[in-house]
């Protein structure tokens, strides 16, 4: 399917090598628009203030975890019809429907392939085209 | 508790110190000795909840040594910028330097990828126009640069895989700091239990009950394993069907 390579994604990760990491595989991707973020705390603020499209967020972080993250952009009129991918290491049943509940689009759990982060993206797109 | 694997065995000196009392109170018994042989009585009781104290005094220490005589080889120290890891630190500093290093290694691999990854693909581009440019005119050519297209595409793609292998440090980053935050609370909640526990002999009639001074222990490998997260981790297409059943 064809994706809006020019949407503009925020991702959040609190370790450099996973944002460093989903961000190449985005540029694989053709996505180019890309901003980088280390907490939920510093990434609300940018979503608050920017033009973001597309929210792709890990859950554990120190200052504000990804849930809350999660749960305070569907709770803002301005951002709650974002689209938003939690991708995260945490994987067990109680927290996936957690993060269902609180409103993600679609979850990955790490480790993860650059072929189902895309395909996971198609997914979110595809939904959102209904 | 697990059975102790190290040169002190608390439950041995209880069993002797118990034997002891035995044998004093069946002395008494024997000598008509009432008086004494309650006194042995309550010493024997008190046996009974020293032991529970000590047990709880040698846990807290083996984990206290554990802790302080953590360390990172010397190869480690060396990678480190960090001057200061000449002295035994906490474990846990230590593990937040192993999560340091490895960050430092996944960064020097990121910022190598960042570098080479764009040269690749500038070499596919290149060889792609160029086999065009000769497919009509030199057909042989154009298979050799054919070739050397597929080969670039190969680098690309195991560049890619590079790239995914950092996620290591990630997941074993994660996995250290719980890791620590079970450590500083178990030795939290053992000294806790020790200070409730000593509180609570101190409100009692002091009933004296001798065992070695805790300070004086060997590195204990009595330790508690700590109970682990029933729950299991779910397979990312167990993930998906289960989002599939919330509507997702």
């Amino acid at each position: 399917m064809s994706l809006p390579l020019d949407v503009k994604i925020l991702v959040v990760d609190d370790f450099e090598s996973m944002r460093r990491i989903v961000k190449q595989v985005l540029n694989d991707i053709g996505f180019k628009d890309i901003t980088l973020a280390d907490d939920g705390a510093t990434a609300l603020p940018l979503l608050k203030n920017g033009d973001f499209g597309f929210l792709i967020t890990d859950w554990n972080m120190p200052q504000m975890e990804g849930i809350d993250l999660v749960k305070a952009v569907r709770a803002d009129p301005r951002l709650k019809g974002m689209p938003i991918l939690m991708v995260t290491a945490e994987a067990k049943r109680e927290q996936i429907i957690q993060a269902a509940q609180a409103g993600v689009n679609d979850y990955i759990v790490k480790p993860f392939t650059p072929d189902t982060l895309k395909a996971k993206i198609e997914k979110v797109f595809a939904g959102l085209a209904k | 508790m697990t059975k102790n694997t190290g040169t002190f065995d608390p439950e041995k000196i209880i069993v002797e110190r118990l034997q002891q009392k035995c044998g004093e109170l069946t002395s008494c018994l024997v000598n008509m000795d009432v008086a004494g042989a309650f006194s042995v009585i309550e010493h024997i009781n008190a046996t009974k909840e020293e032991s529970i104290y000590y047990g709880l005094g040698m846990l807290a220490r083996g984990l206290h040594t554990a802790i302080t005589n953590f360390e990172v080889d010397d190869f480690g120290k060396a990678y480190l910028a960090h001057e200061d890891t000449g002295a035994a630190a906490k474990i846990t500093t230590q593990l937040d330097n192993v999560v340091e290093m490895s960050e430092q290694s996944a960064r020097k691999t990121l910022n190598i990828l960042d570098d080479t990854t764009p040269l690749v693909k500038e070499l596919k581009e290149e060889s792609e126009a160029i086999e065009a440019a000769l497919r009509d005119t030199h057909p042989e050519l154009a298979d050799r640069v054919h070739k050397q297209h597929e080969r670039l595409s190969k680098i690309d793609s195991n560049l890619l895989e590079i790239l995914m292998a950092q996620g290591f440090q990630d997941l074993s980053g994660q996995a250290i700091k719980k890791v620590n935050v079970i450590l500083e609370g178990l030795q939290t909640d053992l000294l806790a239990l020790l200070r409730y526990a000593n509180q609570v002999k101190s409100m009692s009639e002091p009933v004296p009950v001798e065992f070695p001074a805790i300070g004086e222990l060997a590195d204990s490998s009595d330790v508690e394993e700590v109970e682990e997260d029933k729950q299991e981790a779910m397979a990312q297409d167990d993930v998906d069907d289960l989002l599939s059943s919330l509507g997702f």
